[in-house]
């Protein structure tokens, strides 16, 4: 559609905002001659401030959205010198658009011999990075920087992606003092936001902009538009936070972004001035019914029909019962496809190719195997979820970034499948996709599913030890392990005979003779690693001090804090047993044993028990996490148990000489 | 080092297992036109799914100058069928990072090969090719460290009136022929696999067969020349000579630097300092930047470089000082890679800063804002350097670190109750690797983010730290004192009817029985740990204990030592484990097994029962 082009007036003409008076050129002496920051006195270096601000410009091809930021940096220390780096990420589709970085301005403030001297960036000394085939970056290191310094870095960032308005972090590595963000919204898209972390702001306005824009063609007779174009202003929003502590993404491992302060845009409606209002997406079914049709979610399944048949053909499954008939086409599926290990909902290259090629994103692998089941009568369906590591879902309106991966749910007999995963047998879902709800795609209502999973593994060690002579013990050790343990252990250790070896010279025996392993194969059997070895004994003057299971139990607490204000996600509840019989040779006699314990509530099971039967002492002992999340009011308890168990478990049995003869 | 005959009979018995391998890794270099190809030729055979989750993905690393042309990439299944062949689009480009890199003009071109039966082999082959280069070929018989190579050829194809200096230390058998106005170099290697390295030993690749090929005579960046040391030499000091373009500005700020001190080291110290607070390391290379260096303007400008620049930029300082120093290139790493002297050639990745000082020697380090002045490190102790001089480039040594420069000594003030809890002040006054470290940590104002590392600096166990503070030395600015107070339960064991007392054990790395050693011992630097630990223990009559017997063990490889006695109330354990630095051929390891093997033995009988 035509329309006049437009020359554009600047937005802010409104009343100087703080981050206007901020952002000007000025920068004072007083900030330069600074030791450290007020607010945070033991920060390496302070963002002083960082304003973001998005707009909708006019250009021949529609509109763009406009991003501009400018960010200042306090540096205190050398050490926060060293991070006196920047990169611009911008996007590249492939078919010909792509992002702009417009403009990169980039001022370093220093005090030498008390005037204020400033140092520009060098515009060759920006560098072009290529992350991937799709993403790019700006690349700089600002110059002139050290203890005392201030930066500036200001940029400008054009997109014609505006399904993506720019979302803004208000937090960083370093701590902020203040982070705002403005949206100048044009009347064509409306946008919902979702901020994380952020119980409330410090400044949230909406005010109508004074600057009349057009739209079309406008034809003005006396005061009233004739054209079919219309007259509008853009709708300003506002959103900041005042110091805001640094973000050290260390501390939530499980899900490093689930605690950044940020806010996100989702488009939920383009009103058209010619056709009216289209919804985007603004509840569950509509999110579900637009999966449905999309081409790289619904319809890729209805897309494999084809290969789906291939596939099928190679496998026999004449005759055999519908939860039969799942078992051998994941199991098979599993095997034959490689996960690429990107997390997606959305498919990406065409199933001929994923098929070709043996490797797929989890989309791409997760669909296809809908669409095998589905070819082979089961009645499986999709369902969208977030996995651990990418956060919670967290409020009710449907918004696409809360997801980054999909199932299958097979409703009889209720049933979760992730075909990314070949170490775990079909009907478990790794831990990385328990993670709260999911929502089960399909033409009807969409449902919930809770994701969870209450079958208990187990790990086991068995330990036979027997006294060569006065200072050494054969030993002979067997780990069985099951499900998510199995599972667990197989990706630690590769089944790689290097890195067995290691581990089991690391808890306690220090000569291995002989490995082997079984099961590594078969996600249905549980996985068995078998050890001969020897190690040396502990004594005490004649005394033989033994450990009845070596160093394999734990024998630090990891809960060192006192308290705990979120609960502690085992992600499955699991149980170890240790079973071990220590052989009395001749000329020896059993000078202490422990004494047994047991205790047992509906958070745990910790028992251990010594048998002295001939000249065997079997020692056995259990300890059964029943729950797979502790809230935090049971933290207290939870610790104190675990600190029992690895008491209990890691006591010597103590095996004194009578005879001085050999053995 | 291995002569022919030993190297042979060494690959014929290693036994062909039944795991991935390289089969086919061919390399052509072809000189002509001034131009380079190389073009590999690969095939790799994939066994098991575990396999080519790590085998499989194909990553070719190509600068910015080089053209890569990829001929052919396909799939083949087990029996020979060629199955699938991969297109353009299959082919992912993205930026090279470099680990202590900012920006490298750098790309990787990668591609995946996975199928769903084993075994079945990966084919590739391609060509980069380069209008400049120092280097016609570094080759080595294999194409990954860890994978056994079956089939290896290096061909080299140069214009006959070229003189072209060839290293083959291994002496490989070499075919050469002439065929008009080329002549072609051809060595071949079946059934080569790297060994592991092995605990304190030498570096698998450093014992591996090599072949060297450059071209005498060059142009890259200058004129220059491998024909010796010394036309090396002459090469990179045409390079740097006229990189010396400080501004007027600092030249002011040497001036008043020379007028305020008063000796020719306090000028230097001075000027240090001077780049260590105003300059950082940033490390971008782009085209030869690789190998030249930017000018002091650069770095006056920016306040930041690599080691090329900040050492071109100090020395430009000490220039307009009026004082002498030289740029000095180095093999730089905690561990040491001896240069091959018999090889000239360019085995360096680091550049310092020589400066004589009447007999003296200073060497600065221009890339560190936290060590101090005069102070040679781990980075670049005990190796030799090449210095850059007109027509005189030469080795000097640097040296070494001596045990009292890498001595921690560390003093443990325990007050414990009888069930081993209580609390512990801990003293540590550390020099070289682990002053290096608390350097570090000492820089970071931030607490959140230091004080997860303070754990690492205290070898106990079951403790939580309540605070702690790092200081300088008054009297050694080469060392750093930490100071922590800590909270300790379990420091004492109960077992059955005893009560234990065991001080942390000195441990080595694993060793492999003397029997299936194969290289030689290498200690790069020495190590003298000397831990002091005093325990005042309620409720226990230290009068009616047994304390284990004191002793020396003294070797040519280092000297352990403890010493159990009681003063008073408090029980007091000296131990102190010293081990040299040194190179020992294998027919010492023996008794370096030996010799660990009884500290070790020492360490387990000396517990201590209270009751």
């Amino acid at each position: 559609m035509k329309h006049l082009p437009i020359i554009f007036l600047t937005l802010f003409t409104i009343n100087i905002s703080i981050g206007q008076e901020l952002a000007s050129n000025n920068v004072p002496i007083d900030i330069l001659k600074q030791k450290k920051d007020s607010v945070f006195p033991e920060s390496d270096a302070v963002i002083l401030f960082d304003i973001g601000n998005s707009k909708f410009i006019d250009t021949d091809d529609g509109y763009n959205i406009q991003f501009t930021r400018s960010k200042r940096v306090k540096v205190y220390t050398k050490a926060g010198a060293e991070n006196a780096e920047f990169s611009i990420d911008y996007y590249v589709d492939g078919y010909g658009k792509t992002e702009y970085v417009k403009k990169i301005e980039v001022i370093s403030y220093n005090l030498e011999n008390g005037n204020k001297t400033f140092t520009l960036l060098d515009k060759n000394s920006i560098y072009d990075e290529k992350i991937n085939e799709r993403w790019r970056a700006k690349k700089f290191a600002i110059p002139n920087v050290k203890a005392g310094t201030v930066y500036d870095i200001k940029y400008v960032l054009e997109t014609p992606f505006h399904f993506n308005l720019p979302d803004w972090t208000f937090q960083s590595f370093y701590p902020t003092r203040y982070s705002e963000y403005t949206v100048a919204m044009i009347p064509f898209y409306e946008y919902i936001f979702d901020s994380q972390q952020i119980s409330e702001f410090d400044i949230k306005e909406k005010k109508i902009d004074d600057v009349e824009r057009q739209f079309g063609n406008i034809i003005d007779v006396y005061g009233v538009n004739r054209g079919s174009g219309s007259i509008f202003n853009d709708v300003i929003f506002k959103f900041g936070l005042k110091n805001v502590p640094a973000y050290n993404p260390d501390k939530y491992i499980s899900s490093p972004t689930d605690y950044i302060k940020k806010i996100d845009f989702q488009l939920s409606k383009f009103h058209s001035p010619y056709t009216g209002t289209k919804e985007i997406i603004t509840t569950w079914p509509a999110l579900s019914k637009d999966l449905s049709n999309h081409d790289d979610f619904g319809k890729y399944i209805k897309k494999a029909k084809k290969e789906s048949k291939d596939i099928l053909a190679k496998l026999d499954l004449k005759g055999k019962s519908d939860s039969e008939k799942t078992k051998i086409i994941v199991d098979f599926f599993k095997k034959f496809m490689h996960w690429n290990k990107f997390y997606s909902f959305y498919a990406s290259e065409k199933p001929k190719e994923v098929i070709d090629n043996r490797t797929g994103n989890s989309a791409e692998i997760n669909l296809l195997l809908t669409a095998l089941l589905i070819e082979a009568g089961i009645n499986a369906k999709p369902v969208i979820i977030s996995t651990r590591n990418h956060g919670k879902i967290k409020s009710n309106y449907p918004f696409k970034h809360y997801f980054n991966h999909v199932l299958i749910f097979i409703e009889n007999p209720g049933i979760l499948i992730d075909g990314i995963d070949p170490t775990l047998r079909y009907n478990l879902i790794p831990t990385n996709s328990i993670n709260g709800v999911g929502l089960i795609i399909n033409d009807e209502e969409p449902r919930w599913l809770t994701l969870s999973n209450n079958i208990p593994s187990i790990d086991k060690h068995i330990f036979i030890i027997e006294p060569i002579n006065a200072n050494r013990l054969d030993i002979q050790f067997v780990n069985v392990s099951s499900f998510y343990v199995a599972s667990q252990t197989k990706k630690t250790f590769d089944n790689n005979e290097d890195k067995i070896k290691e581990y089991a010279e690391k808890n306690g025996i220090t000569e291995i003779n002989t490995i082997r392993t079984k099961g590594y194969d078969n996600p249905d059997m549980p996985y068995s690693i078998i050890i001969k070895g020897e190690k040396e004994a502990s004594t005490i003057n004649n005394d033989l001090i033994i450990k009845p299971f070596l160093n394999f139990p734990l024998s630090e607490n990891p809960f060192k804090e006192e308290s705990r204000s979120y609960p502690v996600d085992f992600i499955y509840p699991f149980e170890q047993q240790y079973i071990s019989k220590i052989k009395v040779p001749e000329g020896y006699e059993v000078k202490f044993i422990p004494e047994p314990f047991e205790l047992s509530n509906n958070l745990i099971g910790i028992e251990i028990e010594y048998i002295q039967l001939a000249n065997i002492i079997s020692i056995n002992a259990n300890f059964n996490l029943k729950q797979n999340v502790y809230s935090p009011e049971d933290y207290p308890k939870l610790k104190r148990y675990f600190e029992i168990m690895i008491e209990r478990f890691n006591k010597e049995v103590i095996i004194s000489r009578t005879t001085v003869s050999e053995l | 080092m291995y002569n022919f005959y030993n190297w042979l009979i060494i690959l014929i018995c290693y036994p062909f297992i039944s795991y991935s391998q390289v089969t086919e890794y061919h390399t052509t270099v072809e000189v002509k036109n001034n131009k380079v190809e190389t073009t590999c030729e690969i095939k790799i055979k994939i066994n098991n799914r575990k396999e080519s989750e790590k085998y499989s993905k194909i990553e070719i690393l190509h600068s910015d100058q080089m053209e890569l042309k990829i001929h052919d990439a396909y799939l083949i299944e087990g029996y020979g069928e060629k199955v699938r062949k991969l297109k353009k689009k299959d082919f992912l480009e993205k930026s090279a990072k470099f680990s202590g890199s900012f920006f490298m003009d750098y790309k990787v071109t990668s591609f995946d090969i996975k199928h769903s039966t084993y075994p079945y082999y990966i084919y590739y082959k391609y060509t980069i090719t380069e209008a400049s280069t120092l280097n016609y070929a570094s080759w080595r018989p294999y194409l990954f460290h860890e994978l056994p190579t079956f089939n290896a050829t290096l061909k080299v194809i140069v214009p006959a009136e070229e003189t072209v200096k060839i290293y083959n230390d291994h002496n490989i058998p070499v075919e050469k022929s002439v065929n008009k106005g080329e002549i072609t170099y051809l060595w071949k290697v079946k059934n080569f696999e790297l060994p592991e390295k092995e605990s304190y030993g030498e570096s698998p690749t450093e014992l591996s067969a090599e072949i060297t090929v450059l071209p005498e005579n060059f142009e890259y960046i200058k004129h220059g020349s491998f024909e010796s040391w010394k036309s090396i030499g002459n090469w990179q000091y045409n390079i740097i000579k006229d990189r010396n373009d400080l501004p007027e500005s600092d030249k002011e700020i040497v001036r008043e630097i020379c007028q305020n001190s008063n000796s020719k080291k306090e000028i230097i110290s001075k000027l240090y300092n001077y780049l260590q607070k105003n300059t950082r390391y940033i490390n971008i290379s782009i085209d030869k930047g690789g190998l030249d260096p930017y000018p002091a303007s650069y770095v006056s400008k920016n306040k930041y470089g690599d080691c090329k620049a900040l050492t071109i930029y100090m020395k430009s300082l000490l220039e307009e000082a009026g004082i002498e120093s030289y740029y000095t290139l180095v093999n730089a790493g905690k561990e040491i890679h001896p240069i091959n002297r018999s090889i000239p050639s360019l085995q360096f990745n680091h550049v310092i800063l020589t400066v004589p000082v009447q007999s003296d020697t200073i060497w600065l380090e221009n890339t560190t804002n936290i060590l101090p002045f005069d102070y040679n490190g781990s980075f670049t102790q005990n190796r030799y350097g090449f210095l850059i001089d007109k027509d005189q480039s030469k080795f000097i040594r640097i040296p070494k670190l001596a045990g009292e420069d890498n001595k921690v000594i560390t003093t443990y003030n325990f007050e414990l109750n009888q069930n081993g809890e209580g609390k512990v002040s801990i003293h540590k006054t550390a020099k070289g690797i682990e002053f290096e470290e608390m350097a570090y940590l000492n820089s970071i104002l931030d607490r959140t983010i230091t004080d997860e590392y303070i754990s690492d600096f205290i070898h106990l166990r079951n403790f939580v730290v309540n605070n702690w503070i790092i200081e300088k030395n008054s009297e050694d600015n080469h060392s750093l004192i930490l100071s922590a107070d800590l909270s300790i339960k379990k420091a004492l064991r109960r077992i059955g009817p005893y009560l234990i007392l065991e001080v942390p054990h000195y441990t080595f790395k694993k060793l492999d029985k003397p029997s299936e050693r194969k290289t030689k011992l290498k200690f790069d630097f020495p190590t003298w740990e000397v831990d002091q630990y005093t325990y005042s223990i309620t409720n226990i009559d230290l009068s009616k204990i047994q304390l284990p017997e004191n002793k020396v063990l003294s070797s040519k490889f280092g000297v352990y030592e403890q010493n159990f006695r009681i003063d008073g109330k408090k029980l007091i354990i000296y131990k102190s484990l010293n081990v040299y630095s040194g190179v020992y051929d294998k027919k010492s390891y023996q008794d370096f097994y030996e010799f660990t093997d009884q500290i070790k033995e020492i360490q387990n009988q000396s517990i201590i029962k209270l009751k």
